[in-house]
């Protein structure tokens, strides 16, 4: 059974059906997992024009850009949201990237309550690192694979 | 995420130790996830601080390419550009790739979230948390040249063994 269905995705002849079939889920895939994240968005914006509904609920907001730095609150950008943030205590600079745990606040005018932050100081490296790894893939794509016959075939 | 580097590191020193075949496309399969499902988003969510209108459900969608049930899907697409024979084995080391690419980001830690394993079928998120996000920034400088001699060692061991066979 297995074979069969080996032979059945991977043959010349159901490649276009397999191809349109898959791009279709991905595409389905997509748009059911933007609604599901996009939805703890809306929840925790409910929550803050509601705020008795939700009450001392938090938030997890990993790895943020920070945006704004005031005297006692932080703006923080996760995804495409900004977040109004008080008490992250020490030194916070704009563009660093900060993970926060914290309390939604009690009426939609007051900033969120942060319970616990952790900083990212090595952050940038990763992204230098990842950089440089992106390089190495595109050497390894061309170095491994050529075209021969409108098909890619490996190398050696 | 890890870094890209380590996730490369990790494909080499796994086809270093269980067979060389296929070592490029199974690189390529630590890279994919990223590649596919993290750099989109991060440059939609970019485009958005430039003031471009993109929803905020758009800069997510891309994220299920880094999700098993999105990796095996696109695994099988990107094989169905090979030669209708290669396809199987190039589709599995795509994947595998991928599964050794979640295996590393596993053993991170995301204050409180993790990666939905599971989805579409569910929400559940796991991590294991045993390490840093960055972490492996300061592992790849050690990893990376530590992987490459173990690749070229079995280079060398496979070609002497082939050496081998072919005088007897």
């Amino acid at each position: 059974m297995l074979n069969s269905l080996r032979k059945l995705v991977f043959s010349d002849r159901s490649r276009p059906f397999v191809a349109v079939l898959i791009i279709g889920y991905l595409i389905w895939m997509g748009w059911a997992y933007s609604k599901v994240s996009t939805s703890r968005t809306k929840e925790v914006k409910a929550c803050t024009e509601q705020p008795e509904s939700c009450r001392s609920e938090k938030v997890f907001l990993a790895l943020t850009e920070v945006r704004e730095v005031g005297p006692a609150t932080i703006t923080v950008r996760k995804s495409t949201v900004d977040y109004v943030i008080a008490g992250v205590e020490g030194p916070v600079h704009e563009t660093e990237i900060l993970s926060v745990i914290a309390t939604i606040p009690d009426s939609p005018d007051e900033p969120f309550q942060a319970v616990s932050w952790e900083h990212h100081p090595l952050r940038a490296w990763k992204v230098r690192l990842s950089l440089l790894g992106l390089v190495l893939a595109g050497g390894v794509t061309l170095a491994s694979f050529r075209i021969e016959n409108r098909r890619v075939v490996e190398r050696g | 995420m890890a870094d890209l580097v380590t996730h490369m590191a990790t494909a080499l020193l796994f086809k270093a130790a269980a067979g060389r075949k296929h070592t490029a496309s199974f690189t390529l399969g630590t890279v994919l996830p990223d590649l596919a499902g993290r750099v989109p988003g991060i440059v939609l969510v970019k485009l958005v601080g430039f003031g471009l209108p993109i929803p905020e459900g758009l800069t997510h969608a891309p994220g299920v390419l880094h999700m098993p049930f999105g990796m095996l899907p696109l695994c099988v697409l990107l094989a169905l550009v090979f030669p209708e024979l290669q396809r199987p084995k190039i589709a599995a080391n795509f994947f595998g790739g991928c599964m050794l690419h979640m295996a590393v980001d596993l053993l991170q830690h995301h204050t409180g979230t993790g990666y939905p394993l599971l989805f579409p079928f569910s929400n559940w998120h796991f991590e294991l948390g045993w390490i840093g996000t960055e972490a492996t920034v300061l592992l790849a400088p050690i990893i990376a040249p530590v992987s490459v001699l173990a690749w070229w060692l079995r280079s060398k061991w496979d070609a002497k063994g082939a050496r081998g066979s072919a005088e007897v």
